[in-house]
């Protein structure tokens, strides 16, 4: 435990350091802006969607490319000869993008000012997805070898992840969005802002707790298989 | 220490087997150095030990217990120095130090003083991406040593440096082992091998072609000769083995019918008996 909250403080300064925090609080910063100016009475949907799109997925675009940078730097094999296991490093990497997200969608939330907001169910909604995506940045980037590989895979699965949109803003309707998991992400964050039946909740709430422990597991066999043991310079 | 019987490695994408059944025993307080050419197995062999690669065939005790045994607390008993530089590039090196560091259970040793010993005070504070080559395997190479672990690995430890700082880090080593520790070294530097090295193994193709003390192999192997520069309507070179130089009749003919200019007796090199041994000879790399 102590080594994960170690690990956490690194990976912590280390996005500050690789510009990953400027980054995203300018992004957070135009969107907090745009939302003072604009009243957003009846675009809660909207605005929720902005808060999954943005902080959430980039929680996989920028743990792949700090993996990626790691990778480029050979520290990986370095971490792999420390005391630190596996699953804290995975773990650390979920805990500093989710608070990243966390912080950067309550400050959005918090400029939008709906009226009706459960902050329990938004919180929830980040933790769970922005989780998610960590865990499937590892998996996805430990196929790669470097950021032109990485973008070619990327459509694999932001394409299925963007998907349940369709369902969101009432363009098709299907009961096959629900086995998508971001269909889940989506009904949280929607529920954050608007009323929403309770079933659907608890659904989402299940079936993301499922994806995570999956996914993270996922995570940890990718990074130990691919990433450390076939760590060469050849 | 260390004690490998019948080792046997495949790589899963390989057809044959890259480590072909190796032994050898490394004692508490060793300098033992592993020597080969280019795609030996020497690194390959580093990784089994340092449980990199884990689907070996074979025994491996490491401090009285099967390596397999070990969870990831082996990591505080060993130091690793890597082949290639790897460092966080953004980070300082004194940051990149204490990053590692605060992994281990060891803390109390003093990052600074690790530093000063490879010549790194000034460049504590800058970032690594600003060090040059040789300024990051010396970086490499302390941050082996800062949780003052009980074995240590080195994978061509001085390549890339000048002599001065490859002179200093051969120091460092000779400290270590004064201090008891247990080292593994991979090169292919002959020379370093020669000075550091309690015994050294030869590996070619995943074999263990030859193991011994520098010395006895030199002794076994090779042969000590004298050369003989001598004037005699110009000049010639002459070469003689030592053993029974005085009853050698061709050179006692030089030394009475002719001009003497220089006679230098010259040691067997490594390098000759690596030849000899393995029947290949050694690539250099630096
Ligand atoms: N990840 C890998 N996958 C498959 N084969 C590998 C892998 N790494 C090394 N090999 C092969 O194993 C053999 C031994 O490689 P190894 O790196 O152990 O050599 P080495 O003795 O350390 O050489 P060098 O002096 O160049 O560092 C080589 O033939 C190499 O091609
Ligand atoms: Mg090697």
């Amino acid at each position: 435990m102590k080594l994960l909250i170690e690990n956490v403080k690194w990976d912590a300064y280390l996005i500050f350091k690789y510009g990953i925090v400027t980054i995203a609080a300018i992004i957070t910063a135009l969107y907090c802006m745009s939302f003072i100016f604009i009243d957003t009475t009846g675009l809660e949907k909207v605005v929720s969607v902005l808060i999954f799109t943005d902080p959430v997925m980039y929680g996989f675009l920028f743990t792949s490319v700090m993996v990626l940078f790691e990778k480029d730097a050979h520290t990986h094999e370095v971490i792999a000869v420390t005391p630190l296991p596996v699953n804290y490093y995975i773990l650390s990497k979920a805990i500093v993008f989710t608070l990243l997200a966390l912080v950067s969608g309550l400050a959005i939330i918090v400029s939008a000012q709906p009226a009706y907001f459960q902050p329990l169910l938004l919180i929830l909604a980040i933790v769970l997805s922005a989780s998610l995506f960590v865990f499937v940045g590892i998996v996805g980037v430990s196929f790669v070898q470097n950021f032109n590989q990485f973008i070619l895979i990327m459509p694999l699965v932001l394409g299925p992840a963007c998907l349940p949109l369709l369902h969101y803003f009432d363009l098709v309707n299907s009961w096959m969005f629900y086995l998508i998991p971001t269909q889940a992400c989506l009904i949280l964050f929607s529920a954050s802002v608007s009323i929403t039946e309770i079933w659907q909740i608890i659904y989402a709430l299940i079936y993301l707790i499922i994806w995570n422990f999956y996914a993270y597991k996922w995570a940890v066999k990718s990074y130990k298989k691919r990433i450390i043991k076939t760590d060469t310079y050849e | 220490m260390i004690q490998v019987a019948n080792l046997i490695f495949r790589y899963p994408n390989q057809e044959i087997d890259t480590i072909k059944g190796i032994s050898f025993k490394i004692e508490k307080g060793e300098i033992y150095g592993f020597l080969g050419p280019s795609g030996a197995g020497k690194s390959t062999t580093q990784k089994i030990l340092i449980k990199l690669l884990s689907e070996y065939k074979g025994q491996i005790q490491v401090m009285g217990h099967d390596l397999k045994s070990y969870n990831n607390s082996y990591y505080n008993k060993i130091g690793v120095g890597f082949e290639l530089p790897n460092h966080y590039a953004k980070l300082t090196g004194l940051e990149n130090l204490k990053l590692f560091a605060s992994f281990y259970e060891v803390k109390n040793v003093d990052l600074m003083e690790l530093l000063h010993k490879v010549g790194l005070t000034d460049a504590a504070h800058q970032k690594t991406q600003d060090y040059s080559k040789g300024m990051k395997m010396r970086l490499n190479f302390v941050r082996a040593l800062l949780h003052d672990p009980e074995i240590l690995f080195f994978d061509e430890p001085t390549s890339g440096l000048d002599p001065v700082n490859a002179k200093n880090i051969k120091d460092i080593i000779l400290d270590l082992k004064a201090k008891g520790k247990t080292i593994f070294l991979t090169t292919h530097n002959m020379h370093d091998a020669d000075e550091l090295c309690d015994r050294v193994a030869f590996i070619t193709n995943g074999q263990i072609m030859a193991e011994g003390s520098p010395k006895a192999l030199k002794l076994k192997f090779g042969k000590p000769l004298l050369n003989v520069e001598y004037q005699n309507s110009g000049f010639h070179l002459a070469e003689f083995e030592l053993e029974n130089l005085g009853q050698n009749l061709e050179f006692r003919n030089i030394l009475e019918s002719n001009k003497i200019i220089s006679m230098h007796t010259r040691e067997a090199s490594l390098d000759e008996v690596f030849i000899k041994t393995t029947g290949e000879q050694l690539t250099l790399t630096d």
